[in-house]
């Protein structure tokens, strides 16, 4: 069906009253509060909730390996034995997809997803938890906690 | 590649094209600007989620699911624990029923948003896609404070929901929402009636009724071609049957009646989440604890299939179990599958430039597609 001249002159000024309300309505957009942060010099603030990177506090573990049974990524929770005959929960988040069914469900709330969001790093190993140093830290601030309450 | 007729030329679109919207490869047969002929050809983002689901334990499974669809991780967790749930006779507890539904539709709100924007950055406008992913960042904001992550939730657990909602996202969804309408008609004001939009949209992609029916086609696009259908409605789930909405019809089939139809959607599932947030707050101190450990779902030997209606159609999960802990078969119908397949009988007669825009209009997520 062609259109008459009247009805083509009417679509032209109707569209050019639409394309002037669009303009006009991007235009008030710039007198309105910035939408982004500038980044690495301003954080966003995270929730309480979020999922980061997982950590594991070898205080509270008692290696039941729930957590390994319900990981879904392959190599990312793993038991391993430690020099006094325990079993600890051992965290490659290389392969963490940080979807937190084990801090979920761990009975000892041993892990935690932290709020920790910046994961890049120049090596893998980085992101390799070191079981014995994570281990003396955490002795470490075992003995700092029983000074203090020696004090 | 030059064929042996003269004008005519064969094109590879994609895989890695930035308006295919995931990894989706299309060969266009074209001759000048037109294109002759579309072939579809899928597998670029396969990660054999069916295949993963048979060595892992029903709750282990979980957080993979969400990744079939990443823009609608929630209706996906629905289908597949709703037959799960289903199978082991499990009934919700209302709470938990109203809790999913506010989710998922603001999650289908969230997903709305980000095809607009895609869909005008298909077309070439650069604009539309900040103001709209201004927009979903909220409830994107919200998503975090509620489940902890932006996009793969793992919310959804075995007999209702993780953690109980509290009284401050509740209220900051209701602001949301009061909000909302102001917020959008700065999109609309845009878009919806500009002429060179109408011009790029309106009698182009035209898809008929017998054609969707077809190929399966479900969801808005089909609704667009003038076939009432909506899972909501047809098969009540969770609540849906005590909540009151509508499922607007188009009957003109093309790009320009799908928008209309999503941003209609938009705002019927804004409506419903605000009823949603009513009987939440009426009821908020009723509680609920989940004592279903994730190593004791053991259900019963059998199948089972739920229906979903997701922002792109209509999910499957279709579950068949042998009474051990781990699933014996998990297969997924999703809508994007059927909307590429359609394509190649849209795309032949148009231009190479209109591609972009039937395509987009048919909002397809590719990883939905191979999953």
């Amino acid at each position: 069906m062609k259109k008459t001249d009247t009805e083509l002159i009417m679509d032209f000024f109707k569209g050019l009253i639409a394309l002037f309300k669009g303009f006009l309505t991007v235009f008030c957009q710039a007198f309105k509060k910035r939408a982004t942060l500038l980044y690495p010099e301003i954080k966003p603030e995270i929730p309480e909730a979020f999922r980061g990177k997982l950590e594991v506090s070898y205080k509270k573990c008692i290696g039941c390996g729930l957590c390994t049974k319900l990981c879904p990524a392959p190599g990312a929770l793993q038991l391993k034995d430690t020099k006094d005959g325990k079993k600890l929960v051992f965290i490659d988040a290389s392969r963490c997809i940080l979807c937190g069914n084990c801090a979920y469900n761990c009975p000892k709330e041993a892990l935690n997803m932290t709020k920790q969001y910046e994961l890049a790093t120049d090596t893998k190993k980085d992101l390799i938890l070191n079981m014995e140093k994570a281990a003396s830290n955490d002795s470490a601030s075992q003995a700092m906690q029983n000074q203090e309450a020696s004090i | 590649m030059r064929n042996n007729t003269r004008n005519k030329m064969t094109i590879n679109m994609g895989p890695q094209h930035p308006s295919t919207h995931g990894v989706l490869r299309l060969l266009l047969e074209l001759e000048g600007e037109k294109v002759l002929k579309c072939t579809p050809c899928l597998g670029y983002l396969h990660r054999g989620l069916e295949k993963a689901a048979q060595s892992r334990l029903f709750s282990q499974y979980l957080p993979m699911v969400d990744r079939v669809d990443y823009l609608s991780g929630f209706f996906c967790s629905h289908a597949y624990l709703s037959a799960l749930e289903e199978l082991s006779e499990i009934e919700l507890p209302k709470k938990a029923r109203y809790i999913r539904v506010l989710t998922m539709e603001l999650n289908r709100i969230s997903s709305h948003l980000l095809w607009f924007g895609t869909f005008l950055l298909d077309l070439g406008a650069t604009g539309p896609v900040f103001f709209a992913f201004n927009l979903r960042n909220e409830i994107l904001n919200i998503f975090e404070k509620l489940t902890g992550a932006r996009m793969m939730h793992n919310y959804y657990v075995f007999g209702g929901v993780r953690n109980d909602i509290s009284k401050e996202i509740l209220n900051e969804i209701s602001d949301f929402t009061s909000n909302f309408d102001k917020k959008f008609k700065v999109l609309e004001n845009m878009v919806t009636k500009n002429p060179v939009f109408l011009d790029r949209t309106k009698d182009l992609g035209i898809l008929n009724t017998q054609n969707a029916l077809e190929y399966s086609i479900t969801g808005v696009n089909l609704r667009a071609s003038g076939f009432n259908l909506d899972f909501r409605k047809e098969k009540p789930y969770l609540i849906y049957n005590e909540l009151e909405f509508s499922s607007p019809v188009a009957f003109e089939g093309d790009c320009y009646s799908r928008y209309l139809l999503r941003i209609e959607e938009i705002k019927i599932s804004l409506d419903l989440v605000n009823q949603c947030i009513d009987w939440l707050l009426a009821h908020y101190d009723e509680k609920y604890n989940l004592n279903i450990s994730p190593l004791n779902i053991k259900p019963k030997p059998g199948r089972a299939a739920s229906y979903t209606e997701s922002p792109r159609g209509l999910i499957m999960c279709h579950l068949a179990t042998d009474g051990g802990d781990k699933p014996k078969r998990v297969k997924w119908r999703t809508p994007s599958f059927y909307a590429i397949q359609i394509l190649e009988k849209l795309l032949p007669g148009n231009t190479l430039a209109d591609v972009t825009s039937v395509f987009g209009s048919l909002d397809i997520v590719v990883t939905e597609a191979d999953r």
